[in-house]
Parts: structure tokens; sequence; C-alpha cells
């Protein structure tokens, strides 16, 4: 935007802070006087951008917060009036009271409007007209014409329900008051430029000048100070140089060698001294001279500051006068200006009255009148008796009118006294009827003592009761909880009970069905149901061949040392020495165990593929038998014979040939084999 | 309270001498504002704002003198 981008331009800014880091070398306080500004060099974070050695101060520059708390007390205090309506800047609203603000004001009721212009006050005023509208008008210069403007506007449309509370403050002396403490540490200020927008400058300058003034005066004080210090040490040092001493040791020494001066040296340092301290003479009368007029100049400011402030208190009071007398002089040009008509109107209406000439008709009506009176025979002394004996008579119209109204009041006034007579009979005779009542109720209520302390016994008996009957619910209620939870246990444990039988069965076959399908399940039960059968066959096999001598047991499981049972498929052998291990036992008795238990496998082999083991095929195996064992042989299978249809014996050994009947004969030729059947 | 914002005029609607109305454009938002304190400001002229009433006109020249201070500054400050 064109007046305000110019400034806000960063590359301007940055030159500005990069110029004040390299000029501002000693610290620096400056104060900006007006609310504007700090607002400004937050919103913009000026103050980060300086560098440290300049410290900004923040002045007193907001008409909220120098506003006493008294005026905001009043301010309170008119808003809370009925019929008042208070206008005010929105930031008054929490600026603390000596006990409360305004915001707490509204909440108690109080009619308080925020304005953004005080002109809004006007509008506000001429709607409500009914309401005492008051204004709590606070400003620096800068608002000062706008409530001016208000009060004119006010007075111009004729409103008089407006009024203005002023808290409106000036700025020039707060700066004054800030500058005149001797604690102040303000180097410079920046002046407030709203508020020189509406007052001009003037004032500053000379706030300036004087102020500048005093610090000058302030600096050339120290100078003369250190002046006069600077003096004594000359002094000193000349007081040295002039002391001629009678040893060398007494007389001046150069400071540098050690040696002693010479008088040349001495006389030539000593007119240096001179100089130097005519020189600080010289300057310390100019300070003198310029110090003095400085307080001159001071003095006179004083001077025409008062004379200012005089001029312009007798000034304030002439331009009162002045106004008034404006006032008579304008009141007497208008009467004045108003005199020669008002004068012509006069002689008109003088020679109106002269001629007789005004109102013809109202003196026709007149002339009637008159005319009308005479034929009357109109006699004023007559009509005068009349009306003051009619006066004098008018009391008896008036005691007569009351009569007449008492008259008609008598009949009603009878039949009500005997209304009220029957009524009073009535009422004796409840009278007594009551007392006996009372009389009863009387005795009735002695006793209400003793009921009372009965009642409450009985009140007390049936809230322990109520106690008892309470905690007695509660029992039952917790015992019929525990009742319905015991049921709920019960159903459950049944069905609990019947899951668990069905979970046996369903263990059991589990079981079985994880032996059957574990590690040897099926051939442990196969053999389990088959050892058995065979155990059977071969013992009664072996018996037959060796007398009942052998018997063979078999054994499926052994104990472990730890206890435990294995699967195995072990055989035990027993005959007349007892058991004994299959290998401990000679070939004849193994090939008879083998015998045995071979045509015990087969026989349960045939059986179990359900065909009958109908042929017995004996292939050699007689080799190791001796002769007895032969015969064994032969007796065993003659013990099977039975079992067979048809036994085939194949040998070699000559001796076995005639044991059996039927033969078939295989010889070796030179041609090839012959069968011979025998 | 005490701010006062610049802004263009855009239109003077009543010229009666208290109630000297007029717009005014604060970069986009258009008030109405009081103009009887500043009878010199015409249509375009900036004007400084606080209250609802214009306290002064914003004298083209001074600012581009004040725009022309700040050049000689640096060139001041460019030379030592």
């Amino acid at each position: 935007m064109k007046y305000i981008d110019e400034y806000r331009s960063p590359e301007i800014i940055e030159k500005y802070i990069s110029a004040i880091n390299r000029m501002a070398t000693d610290k620096w306080n400056i104060m900006e006087i007006c609310g504007g500004q700090t607002h400004a060099i937050f919103r913009f974070g000026l103050d980060r951008l300086l560098p440290h050695r300049i410290n900004l101060l923040h002045g007193p520059g907001c008409p909220v917060c120098v506003t006493p708390a008294e005026l905001v007390d009043k301010a309170i205090h008119l808003s809370l009036q009925p019929d008042v309506i208070l206008c005010t800047f929105g930031d008054m609203m929490r600026v603390p009271g000596s006990g409360s603000d305004l915001m707490q004001a509204r909440s108690h009721g109080a009619d308080i409007r925020i304005v953004y212009s005080p002109l809004d006050a006007i509008d506000i005023a001429r709607q409500k007209d009914g309401n005492s509208v008051v204004l709590f008008a606070i400003g620096f210069e800068t608002t000062a014409p706008l409530i001016a403007s208000v009060i004119l506007t006010a007075q111009k449309l004729g409103l008089g329900n407006l009024s203005i509370l002023n808290g409106m403050v000036r700025i020039p002396p707060a700066i004054e008051s800030l500058l005149n403490n001797p604690n102040s540490r303000i180097d410079a200020l920046l002046a407030p430029g709203h508020v020189c927008t509406v007052s001009g400058y003037t004032e500053y300058e000379n706030i300036s000048d004087e102020y500048k003034t005093y610090l000058l005066q302030a600096a050339m004080q120290a100078d003369n100070t250190r002046a006069e210090e600077d003096a004594e040490q000359l002094k000193d040092k000349i007081a040295l140089l002039s002391a001629t001493g009678e040893t060398p040791e007494e007389s001046a020494h150069c400071p540098l060698c050690g040696q002693p001066l010479s008088e040349s040296d001495c006389s030539h340092l000593l007119s240096s001294f001179e100089d130097q301290l005519q020189a600080e003479r010289e300057a310390y009368r100019q300070r003198n001279v310029q110090m003095n007029e400085n307080q001159r100049r001071i003095s006179e400011y004083k001077a025409t500051v008062a004379e200012i402030d005089r001029e312009l208190r007798e000034r304030t009071g002439w331009q009162r006068k002045e106004a008034a007398l404006a006032h008579v002089v304008q009141e007497a040009q208008e009467a004045q200006e108003a005199l020669p008509e008002a004068q012509e109107k006069l002689g008109v209406v003088q020679v109106e009255l002269e001629a007789k000439a005004y109102a013809p008709e109202a003196r026709a009506e007149l002339l009637a009148v008159e005319q009308q009176l005479s034929e009357l025979g109109y006699e004023a002394d007559a009509h005068r008796q009349i009306q003051t004996r009619l006066n004098e008579l008018r009391p008896f119209e008036v005691r007569m009118q009351t009569l007449r109204e008492a008259r008609s009041g008598v009949e009603p006034g009878r039949l009500a006294i005997e209304r009220l007579e029957q009524r009073r009979a009535e009422v004796e005779v409840r009278l007594v009827e009551e007392q006996e009542q009372a009389a009863a109720l009387r005795e009735v209520v002695e006793q209400i003592p003793d009921l009372e302390r009965q009642a409450l016994e009985a009140r007390q008996i049936l809230e322990r009761a109520h106690d008892r009957e309470q905690q007695a619910n509660l029992r039952l209620g917790a015992a019929r909880n525990k009742v319905e939870h015991c049921q709920d246990l019960k159903e459950q444990r049944v069905r609990r009970l019947e899951e668990e039988r069905a979970l046996r069965e369903e263990q059991a076959v589990y079981q079985e069905l994880q032996r059957a399908f574990g590690k040897n399940g099926v051939q442990a039960m196969l053999i389990e149901s088959a050892i058995p059968d065979i155990e059977q066959e071969a013992n009664r096999l072996l018996a037959r061949m060796t007398q009942g001598r052998m018997h063979v047991r078999f054994e499926t499981q052994r104990d472990t040392k730890t206890g435990d049972t294995v699967e195995t498929l072990d055989i035990h052998i027993t005959d007349e020495l007892g058991t004994r291990s299959y290998e401990t036992y000679s070939g004849g008795e193994r090939y008879r165990i083998n015998f045995a238990i071979r045509i015990a496998l087969s026989k349960l082999l045939a059986r179990r593929a359900g065909a009958q083991l109908q042929m017995l095929v004996i292939d050699e195996g007689f080799g190791t038998q001796d002769n007895e064992g032969r015969d064994g042989v032969i007796d065993a299978i003659n013990a099977v014979r039975d079992d067979f249809a048809c036994i085939l014996a194949i040998t070699h050994i000559e001796e076995l040939k005639n044991v059996f009947n039927v033969r078939i004969e295989v010889e070796k030729t030179g041609e090839g084999s012959e069968i011979r059947v025998i | 309270m005490c701010l006062a914002v610049p802004g263009r005029v855009i239109s003077i609607e009543n010229e009666d001498n208290l109630m000297r109305i007029g717009k005014v454009d604060f970069g986009g938002v258009i008030k109405s504002v009081n103009l009887a304190f500043v009878p010199g400001a015409q249509i375009d002229h900036y004007v400084l704002v606080h209250a609802g009433f214009a306290i002064g006109v914003i004298d083209e020249e001074e600012a581009r003198q004040t725009l022309s201070y700040m050049e000689k500054f640096f060139e001041a400050d460019h030379r030592s």
C-alpha cells in the first residue's frame, strides 16, 4: 500500500539495522511514548532486530493504562444507575477500578455498550431518547477532537440525553514528569506521531531544547570538576620543579633516567606546565560562562513557560467571558433587527383599535346579546340576591339527598338484622356443641403426650423393624442370588458330567486308535492275537514229537531296568533241565522246535487266508537228526498226519525210505533222472 | 485504541460541516469515516484514521522527503 510499503521494505530495514549496529557504540535507553509505537515494535519484532545496546522503554502512551481507578469507579457507578447506558471503548472493559471492572458491572445488569467510534454514542442517544447516555471519554490529544465533535454534533441535534464522563489526558506533562524524575535514565524519546498529527511538534521541540540543556549542563559540571583536579596536579608539579634543593636528592629528577634535571630543563618544563594550567583555566572559565548562559536560558524558559501558562489560564477566562458577551451581543443585535418591524405592527394595531375596525362579527354578536338582555328585563340585583339565597340553601340539598339514601337503606338494614339474629342463634347453638366437643377434645388432648410417646416408641420399633426388614431383604436377596448361582452350577455340573462321560468314551477310542496307529501298533495287535494260537499249536506238535518233554513259550513284552515294558519277541524253551535259550539246544532239538513252530505258523497263516492247509512238504531237513531224533520227526509227521490230506517228505537218507509206505524214488542215471512209484 | 491507520479516500458522501462522511479503503477493507477534521481531503488522498475520524491527510511531499532522508542517511553512512 502506498506510504506503507516503502517503510516496510526489508531491504531498507536491513540497511537501517546494520547502520544502527555500526553507529550505536554506547548503551542507549530510548522511550517510545505512544502505545501505537509499542504495538508496532512488538508486531514487527523491532526489539529483536535492534542491537542489545539499544534498550527500548515503553512509555505511558496508553490512555487506558493511565486512567486512574477512581474514574473507572465513577463509570461503574454511573452504569449501574437505572435507565443509564454507558458507552465505552472496548479496551476499558477489563481495566480494574478499586473494587471491580466494567465487565463485572455489565454482568450485574448494567447497560454498557462498546463503541468503535465516539460518534456511535450519538446514534445510541438518538435511538434511546428515554435513557441517559454517558460516553466514557478516554484518550490523549488524538481522541480529544473526536469527543469535541461528539459534543458539537449533540448540541446541533439538540440531544438532551447525552453526557460525557471526561477522562482525557495530555502527553507533554507526562513526559516532563518522567524526565524530571532524578532516577530517569532516558537518553532519547520517540515522540508520539498520532498525537503530533493533532497537536503539532512545537511542544516537543521545547521539551527537547530544555532537557538537552540540562544534560549539557551536567556534562560541563563534570568537565569542570575534572579540570580542577588536573589543575591541582599541575600546581604540584610546578611546586616540585620550583623547589631548588640544597642537595641533588632534594631537587627535581627526570622521571625516565633518574638524573637530576638541569636548570634549563626545569625552566622549560615549568613554562610548559604553566601554559597547560593557563589553557585549563581558560576552558574552565569558558565552560562557566556557558553554564551561566544555560542557567539563564533555563530560567528564561521557565519564566516563559510560567508566563504562557498564566496567559493560557487568563485566555481561557477571557474566552469564556468573550463567549458570554458574544452571546449577549448577538441577542441584542437580533432584538435590534426585530424592533422596527414590531413597532410598525404596533402602529397598525393601535389605528385599528381607535377606528373600532376590529372583529366586526364579534361586535355584532355583542350588540345582539345586549339587546336580548334589555328585552328580558333582567335585574342584576335580584339575580345576585337569588344567587346568594341559592348558595345558602345548597347544604340542605345535600342533606336531603343523604336522608333519602338513608331511608332507602332502612328496610334492607332491618332484614339484615333479622338474618344476623338468626345467624347468631345458630352460632350460639353451634358454640355450645363445639364447646362440648372441645371438652371432649381437651380430654383427648390430655392423652396426646402419652399417645405421642407411644407413637414415638412405635415409630422407633417400626424403624428398627424396617431396618431389620431391609437387612433381611438384603440377606434374602443375597441368598436368592446364591441359590440361583448354585442351581446354575448344578446344571453346569450335570452337563459337565455328561460331557466327561462322552469324553471318556472318546478317550478310550482314541487310546485304542493311538495304540493302533502308534509305532508298533498294528504288528503288536496282530502278534498279540496270533501268538497264543501259534504257541498252542507249536506246543501240541512239540509235545507229540518229544513225548511231552519240551515246551515253548513266546514272550511279547519285557520289563526294562527302568521298570518300563518294551515290545519284544523272545522264545523261551523249556525241557527237563529247565528253561534255556534256543541257541543252547542241539541241532535235532532245534529242528524239532523249528518244525513245530513252522507248522503252527503255516497253519495259522492258512487259516487266516481262509484256506485249509492240506499238503505238507518236508524238503530234506532230517540230516541233522540222530536216529532217535529221526524217529521223533517221523513220530511228529505221524502226529500231524491227520491234519493234512497229504504229506510229502523229500530225503536222501536210505534209512528213512522204509518208514513211509508210499514212496516216489528219483534216481539219477546217464540218461537223466528216473522216477518210480512204490 | 490510540491506533491510527492510513487508508485511501474512495468517496465523499456528505459535505456537511460536522458530519463530513466518506468511505475509506484500508487495503481492501472499506469503512465509513468522518472527514470533518480534514476539510482538504479529497478522493484518492491518503488519510490517517483514528476511531472513525480522519485526523490527518498524509502529505505526499512529506512522505517523499522522508524517503529521501533515508537515502541520504545511507549515502552518508556509506562514505564514513
